[in-house]
């Protein structure tokens, strides 16, 4: 019995200096982590938007949009480029599940709900073939491709766009959430620009 | 044994991955660029050494029948330190690494030193077996990432390193050519060491 009990006290000794050894480090890393990954959203989106990276005067604005009509009452979030009062752009996040897992995807749209650019945020997919996804042959024919013109297929389907060589599922994995993304923004086009409108506080970065 | 000695036993002669053979998980998954390999290496020698300190200070205080489940916790605990250091100082490298830094916990490596060394041995000891191990790990990862890294993409830390109409045989950064990496480089390390002991 007093084994027993030496046996409980040595290992919940060593189980609390773990626990507040972690809570401490969690603590001191809490903020970094959050600001790095808001940092990486931001970064993306200034990808998304090469021709107003540094242009004197354009502001970057984000929103929450939440969908209630649905009543799914799901919210993503948008950022937008902002030039006086005019907005010049809209980005927002796609995800989807790809070959390895989850594929995170910035879209931008400019005027005309075409896309100006897209940029993949996070993914797992296969080194050297999946994750050529991420070049940018694969990013650039993306822009300019819009709803209207667009036939949201592969090209050996007949569509318009060319897939990643030897990565089928990967491909069509951002296509459809790239083309989702679209039909969910020209769909929500008008609340979604009211907030564009109203928000004034510009990104910190 | 001296310091230096526990230090270099680690590199060649007990060797974790070639010698020793384990943690051959991670070592298969992670090196398929050099910077992978530096960056699993590094993050696996911290976790080492916090562990091998631990381990070695608390040695007498830790009864027996309870080992196994504190060196977990103590192991664990400078993963979960690592992890998120990692995540808020270098995002990239976290991103890069992935699943492979939780999974060190599991690594045979660390438990292996605890159980086989730490647990037995000084603290200074164990401070230079960890060292040794660790760049021995280190330097087992970047040998097989960047064989993997030159042959499957023809790049060096992501530098094109071969003329450019080389064309990179991809299956070598697919996991079959972790295995043929691997199995070549045991061999070599065994015919070395065959030669040394004749």
């Amino acid at each position: 019995m007093r084994e027993l009990c030496r046996l409980a006290i040595v290992l919940t000794i060593i189980c609390c200096g773990a626990a507040l050894s972690l809570a401490y480090v969690y603590n001191l890393t809490k903020g970094p982590i959050a600001y790095q990954q808001r940092l990486k959203k931001i970064r993306a989106v200034n990808a998304v938007f090469p021709q107003h990276e540094g242009t004197q005067g354009v502001q970057m604005v984000d929103s929450l949009y939440c969908d209630d009509e649905s009543g799914t009452a799901s919210c993503r979030q948008f950022y937008f480029i902002k030039q006086d009062r005019e907005v010049l752009g809209t980005a927002f996040e796609v995800a989807t599940s790809g070959y390895g897992g989850t594929i995170e995807i910035m879209v931008g749209v400019s005027g005309e709900a075409a896309i100006s650019g897209i940029k993949i945020i996070n993914h797992s997919e296969t080194p050297g073939l999946g994750a050529n996804i991420t070049k940018e042959q694969f990013y650039q024919q993306f822009t300019v491709k819009n709803l209207t013109d667009t036939k949201w297929d592969l090209r050996k389907d007949g569509g318009d766009i060319d897939q990643v060589s030897g990565a089928t599922i990967s491909s069509i994995a951002v296509m459809q959430a790239v083309h989702e993304g679209l039909v969910f923004f020209s769909d929500h086009e008008d609340g979604i620009m009211e907030k564009a409108v109203r928000v004034e506080q510009p990104v910190e970065s | 044994m001296g310091f230096g000695a526990e230090f270099y036993k680690g590199i060649f002669k007990e060797n974790p991955s070639f010698r020793l053979v384990l943690g051959i998980c991670p070592t298969l998954a992670v090196t398929t660029s050099v910077e992978n390999a530096i960056g699993m290496g590094l993050a696996a020698t911290f976790v080492l050494l916090g562990s091998n300190i631990f381990i070695a200070l608390l040695r007498n205080f830790i009864p027996d029948k309870v080992r196994i489940p504190s060196f977990i916790v103590i192991i664990s605990t400078f993963v979960t330190i690592t992890d998120l250091v990692m995540a808020a100082y270098a995002p990239d490298l976290h991103n890069a690494l992935g699943i492979f830094i939780p999974l060190i916990v599991v690594n045979c490596i660390i438990m292996g030193r605890a159980e086989a060394f730490a647990s037995k041995s000084s603290t200074g000891a164990s401070i230079a077996d960890a060292f040794g191990m660790g760049t021995g790990f280190t330097l087992a990862l970047i040998l097989i990432g960047s064989s993997r890294e030159l042959i499957g993409n023809g790049t060096l830390l992501g530098f094109p390193i071969l003329f450019s109409s080389f064309k990179p045989a991809v299956i070598m950064i697919l996991p079959p050519g972790a295995f043929l990496t691997m199995g070549l480089l045991l061999g070599l390390f065994n015919y070395i060491s065959r030669k040394r002991s004749s």
